[in-house]
């Protein structure tokens, strides 16, 4: 048998901390992977449920508002930007930076949240309840669920907030910083995703 | 504890050995110690779903008779009679426990933590402190399930296959329907958890010269079904959460008909999502068995693995094609003609990869030197039941001959040979196999020879007893199957078919006795590679101290190294060790190549303790 | 609705029930029984594809499985430990298209035979309903199935489905002879699956979707209609009846069965309006 074949594992031996971080952000790409399968099957649902309706949205139900979610999209969008700000300037040295941009991060997630439940209750109290059907159904949930992600991800970006520039090794702090941006990006992808399929289309 | 002195070593921490009864057995993780927590899990539960199995087969050859004994303990609210009510639970949870709480955790739990990272050259898993969250949420989502035995209204009683509208609250009303999901999707967490540990231990924590072909077809099939179930585990979940949420808050994804208020969901939205992660998992459920398998053959006919690489494209082919054959389930549902007809292509497309591994095996033992050891009685009975068992899938494959066959005690006895013997057999194989590197004794061989028998002929037996019945149209799930004029005659079959069950049952009180004589009992330690292979768990001690490798090896050959005329010659015996060079000397370390860049002589490390600089 | 009508209504139902016992099919001869391990007796005019589909299959699979034990009998016995073993990995470019080739032969054998079959069968026969429907022959039956028994409806004189004349049974499907027979199928409450063992077809009855099934009986009798789809409890006890009878025993049947059921109407009754227009397909 042959001994040849790329160990770039083996070189990042010779860097401990470069080996951990690999293999951190090899779990957590499978996690993400795993979760997104989660949500294609809820789109899936969707899809199938809204395929299968005679009409959709069924009669006589409230019309979803356009402009509270764009807004809210753009939060999301914001807070993806001031993420990915923060990472660069903690690796080049900054620690306040960071913190400042991290927390415009979280204060965005925050407010998204906040404008997603003024939502669900003015739709809720025009009329859009449960007793409608598998319309209402899906729109509560896809938004629900997204949403409890969202709060995750606020939890994983104060936890970054607080333990990214503490890593003992540069190589952590980025790789702390790093997948706690995968995770929020994830949400905010999958934001997009219902958007497009529950306000848009 | 010996100094690391290879450069690899830096990477791994060498665990200390534990010291308090919790760090040793409850809040470990050591690999090991998870593995025997999820061995020792899954058989209770494997003696839960088996009893019902028994209970569901008496009923069957004795209709509406109180079961002798047991009845007045299980069943005593009426007399020791088996109701009709508690019937579908019986099967409703021996399917679910045989599955979740009994397969899973044994085959994958178990000897997925055992063996990758020994197999590998590993010193644990990538993510220690996940391996022993994910073996307590298994043990939470079991305790879920012996909860909802003890609620009123019972426990779940829709079929494992959990349809609604009969799984929603109309059809099964009461905690106990629910507590089950919330189960199921509490042990599919620990699953995912599992999976992302197993995969990301084989991508990373390999060995130097440990090369994707020289990996144990063991660590393949663990590797293929991480993959799965990491993919599909999160479909059943959103299904499983979407009937909760009917359940519990009145949402309308799957309630139709009557039940529907101003516009109704759809019950089959629920089969696709489930038949999605559904027909992946028998996969999932087969493919470390696949594993197991494909390296007995070859360590016990003293052979390699016959084309070790169509094996694997074999077994990775059958993995990727999982999720586009699931609709063969449905086809009775009404779907549309041509989405039912490509489902019927995929299906009978799959069953190629799956031929080709078949016949790798008999190639493999075919002009070897085969000595019927225990695990090797073993995997040649799971080629047995795996062979006759998947051939009877072609006429489910196919539509027409679904019609009639759909529903019937054919499909069970199919999926059961398949399945569940293939798995079983394999999978106790597997724990004879690795007994002594769990335990550090060996079983006993005659009384595991009698586990062989009873068992083989008991699950041949049952299985094509049951196929039988179900080619002259007795109907699946049915309390008293012989209320049909066309099953009426079927009475003898099924006495047949249960007395081979009770001899089944009966033959595994010789592996319960085996178990726990050897565990607990004073035993001598045995060597330490009894079975004279050169897969990497057997270079290290017995016991296996806790860090595993006290020098992360240098993998030098393939794991089914046997009978190379060179290595008789040179080394003096018919097997080779992965560590183990034929010349004797020192195994190297690779070049290390860093991908994108061009080799330089400057590059290679010439002093294996001084780090280079990049 | 009050006291005396519902009385009467009570009345009006159990006479239906009387007179349907007194109809000219001797109601009281049972099913008749199946002896040994075969298929249940064939009546229906495209079955035998099935039947045959499935036994030549099943040689195909006896010759397979015996020449897996044969090999593995010689593997155990002669290739055991006093043979030595041969140092083959298998993986010459010979070998490699031996096995090959061995699977494709199987493959194109035996699922290619199951293949072009089903997609034939599929196409002529079982899955071909739009012939069914253009036929003038065909009679029209909606299946209501709940838990635990299956409700019919004919269409009745006026042509209007759901209407007053429309025949309506409880667990009685009773069907002319050589004449294709099609059925739409739902649920009421769970899903249930309609099965006819002696017509070697079933197909699932599934609330809120309609699901069409269709055959052809030719020779008369009295046959099991089982359900195939777990419903609950008495999953086990839904048991209906088909009785194929002649075309002018099916005729008498069907319009005495029309008179009852206008009479018994009961315009307030909701649940007993289940059925729908016909859904040409």
């Amino acid at each position: 048998m042959t001994t040849t074949a790329a160990q770039t594992s083996f070189t990042s031996a010779l860097h401990p901390e470069r080996q951990v971080r690999a293999t951190n952000h090899v779990g957590m790409i499978l996690a993400l992977v795993s979760f997104s399968m989660m949500f294609a099957g809820l789109f899936y649902s969707y899809g199938l449920l809204r395929i299968r309706a005679m009409a959709w949205p069924p009669p006589g139900v409230p019309e979803a508002p356009i402009v509270v979610p764009t807004i809210i999209t753009v939060l999301m969008l914001g807070s993806s930007i001031s993420l990915e700000l923060a990472r660069k300037r903690l690796r080049e040295g900054s620690v306040a930076a960071f913190h400042r941009l991290a927390m415009a991060a979280i204060i965005l997630g925050t407010l998204f949240i906040g404008l997603q439940a003024g939502v669900w209750v003015e739709l809720w109290e025009a009329g859009l309840t449960l007793a409608i059907g598998p319309y209402a159904s899906i729109f509560y949930f896809l938004t629900t669920f997204h949403a409890l992600h969202v709060l995750a991800g606020l939890a994983i970006l104060v936890w970054m907030y607080v333990a990214a520039p503490r890593a003992p090794h540069p190589e952590l702090r980025e790789s702390r910083a790093h997948l706690s941006a995968m995770f929020w990006h994830f949400v905010g992808a999958v934001w997009l995703i219902i958007f497009s399929l529950v306000y848009v289309f | 504890m010996a100094v690391p002195e290879n450069a690899y070593d830096q990477l791994q921490a060498v665990h200390h050995e534990p010291t308090t009864f919790i760090a040793k057995y409850i809040w470990s993780g050591d690999h090991k110690v998870i593995a025997k927590q999820f061995l020792w899990g899954g058989l209770i539960f494997l003696l839960l779903g088996g009893l019902q199995a028994m209970f569901i087969r008496w009923q069957w050859a004795y209709p509406g008779q109180p079961v002798p004994v047991l009845g007045q303990i299980f069943f005593s609210d009426s007399g020791g009679i088996i109701t009709p009510g508690h019937y579908t639970s019986l099967f409703t949870s021996h399917g679910l426990i045989m599955i979740f709480w009994a397969i899973t955790p044994m085959m994958i739990g178990a000897f997925g933590n055992l063996t990758i990272p020994l197999m590998i050259g590993a010193r644990d898993m990538a993510f220690p402190l996940l391996n022993t969250l994910s073996f307590w949420t298994w043990f939470l989502s079991g305790l879920m399930v012996l909860a909802s035995f003890m609620v009123p209204y019972g426990t779940a009683a829709a079929g494992w296959t959990t349809y609604p509208p009969l799984s929603g609250n109309a059809g099964t009303p009461g905690w106990g329907q629910s507590l089950f999901v919330l189960a199921i999707f509490t042990t599919g967490t620990a699953t995912i958890m599992g999976g992302v540990n197993y995969i990301t231990t084989v991508i990373r924590l390999r060995a130097p010269g440990m090369t994707w072909d020289r990996i144990p077809l063991t660590v393949w099939g663990q590797f293929l079904t991480a993959i799965l179930n990491v993919l599909f585990v999160p479909v059943l979940a959103g299904g499983g959460l979407l009937l909760l949420l009917d359940r519990w808050f009145g949402t309308s994804f799957y309630v139709a008909g009557a039940l529907a208020g101003e516009s109704a969901g759809d019950p089959i939205l629920f089969q696709h999502l489930f038949w999605i992660f559904g027909h992946p998992e028998v996969y999932i459920l087969i493919l470390p068995a696949w594993g197991f398998i494909g390296d007995f053959v070859s360590f016990f006919s003293r052979k390699p693995a016959y084309w070790y690489k169509g094996s694997v494209w074999a077994m990775t082919a059958v993995s990727i094609m999982s999720a586009v054959v699931y609709g063969h389930h449905m086809y009775t549902t009404g779907m549309a003609p041509l989405l039912g007809k490509s489902f019927m292509l995929l299906t009978l497309i799959i069953s190629v990869p799956a031929e080709l591994l078949f016949l790798n095996w008999l190639h493999t033992i075919y002009h070897g030197s085969m000595r019927k050891t225990v695990p090797m009685m073993f995997a040649l009975g799971a080629i047995f039941v795996f062979g006759s068992g998947g051939l009877t899938g072609l006429p489910l494959a196919t539509i027409s001959t679904d019609l009639y066959l759909h529903a019937t005690m054919f499909v069970v006895g199919h999926f059961h040979l398949t399945m569940a013997s293939a798995a079983f057999l394999a999978t106790f194989g597997a724990i004879y196999f690795w007994f002594p590197k769990m335990f550090g004794t060996m079983m006993n061989d005659r009384l595991a020879r009698l586990h062989f028998w009873f068992s083989f002929i008991g699950l041949n037996g049952v299985f094509i007893g049951q196929m039988i019945a179900g080619y002259a149209g007795q109907p699946r799930r049915l309390y008293d199957p012989f209320q049909y004029a066309f099953t009426e005659q079927l009475l003898g079959i099924n006495q047949i078919t249960s007395y081979f069950a009770f001899f089944l049952a009966a033959g595994q009180i010789f592996f319960v006795i085996n178990w726990f004589a050897n565990i607990f009992g004073k035993r001598e330690p045995c060597e330490q590679n009894p079975w004279k292979v050169g897969t990497l768990e057997w270079s290290v001690g017995n016991p296996t101290p806790v860090y595993n490798f006290a020098k992360i090896p240098i993998v030098t050959c393939g794991p089914h190294e046997y009978s190379n005329p060179e290595c008789i010659e040179k080394l003096g015996k018919d097997w080779q060790g992965q560590w183990e060079t034929l010349d004797g000397s020192e195994p190297k370390l690779p070049d290390p190549v860093v991908v994108g860049h061009h080799h330089h002589e400057e590059d290679d490390v010439t002093d294996e303790t001084a780090p280079a600089e990049e | 609705m009050d006291f005396i009508k519902r009385l009467q209504l009570s009345w009006t139902r159990l006479g239906a029930l009387l007179v349907l016992w007194g109809l000219p099919v001797d109601v009281f001869a049972a099913v008749e029984k199946e002896t040994g391990y075969d298929m249940p007796r064939d009546v229906s005019l495209d079955g035998h594809r099935i039947t045959w589909l499935i036994n030549i299959t099943m040689w195909f699979l006896v010759i397979l499985f015996v020449i897996m034990v044969a090999w593995m009998a010689i593997a155990m016995f002669k290739h055991d430990e006093n043979h030595p073993a041969e140092y083959d990995h298998g993986d010459a470019g010979r070998q490699i298209a031996v096995a090959m080739s061995i699977s494709a032969v199987i493959f194109l054998v035996v699922d290619g035979n199951l293949y072009i079959n089903a997609m034939k069968d599929l196409d002529e026969v079982f899955w071909n309903f739009s012939d069914v429907e253009k036929n003038p022959d065909t009679v029209r039956i909606e299946v209501n199935a709940h838990q635990w028994a299956w409700d019919a409806r004919y269409v009745g004189p006026d042509g209007e489905w759901n209407t007053a004349d429309d025949p309506v049974t409880l667990n009685d499907i009773r069907v002319p002879v050589n004449r294709p027979i099609l059925l739409q199928l739902t649920s009421s409450d769970v899903i249930h699956a309609f099965n006819l063992p002696n017509m070697r077809i079933k197909t699932d009855a599934v609330p809120g979707t309609m699901a069409p099934l269709w055959f052809q009986a030719k020779e008369t009798g009295e046959f099991d209609i089982a359900c195939a789809e777990h419903c609950g409890s008495f999953h086990y006890k839904m048991k209906g009846r088909l009785t194929v009878l002649s075309q002018e025993d099916y005729e008498a049947w069907v319009g005495e069965i029309s008179h009852q059921s206008a009479l018994a109407y009961n315009p307030d009754d909701a649940d007993a309006h289940w059925g729908w227009p016909w859904k040409e397909l």
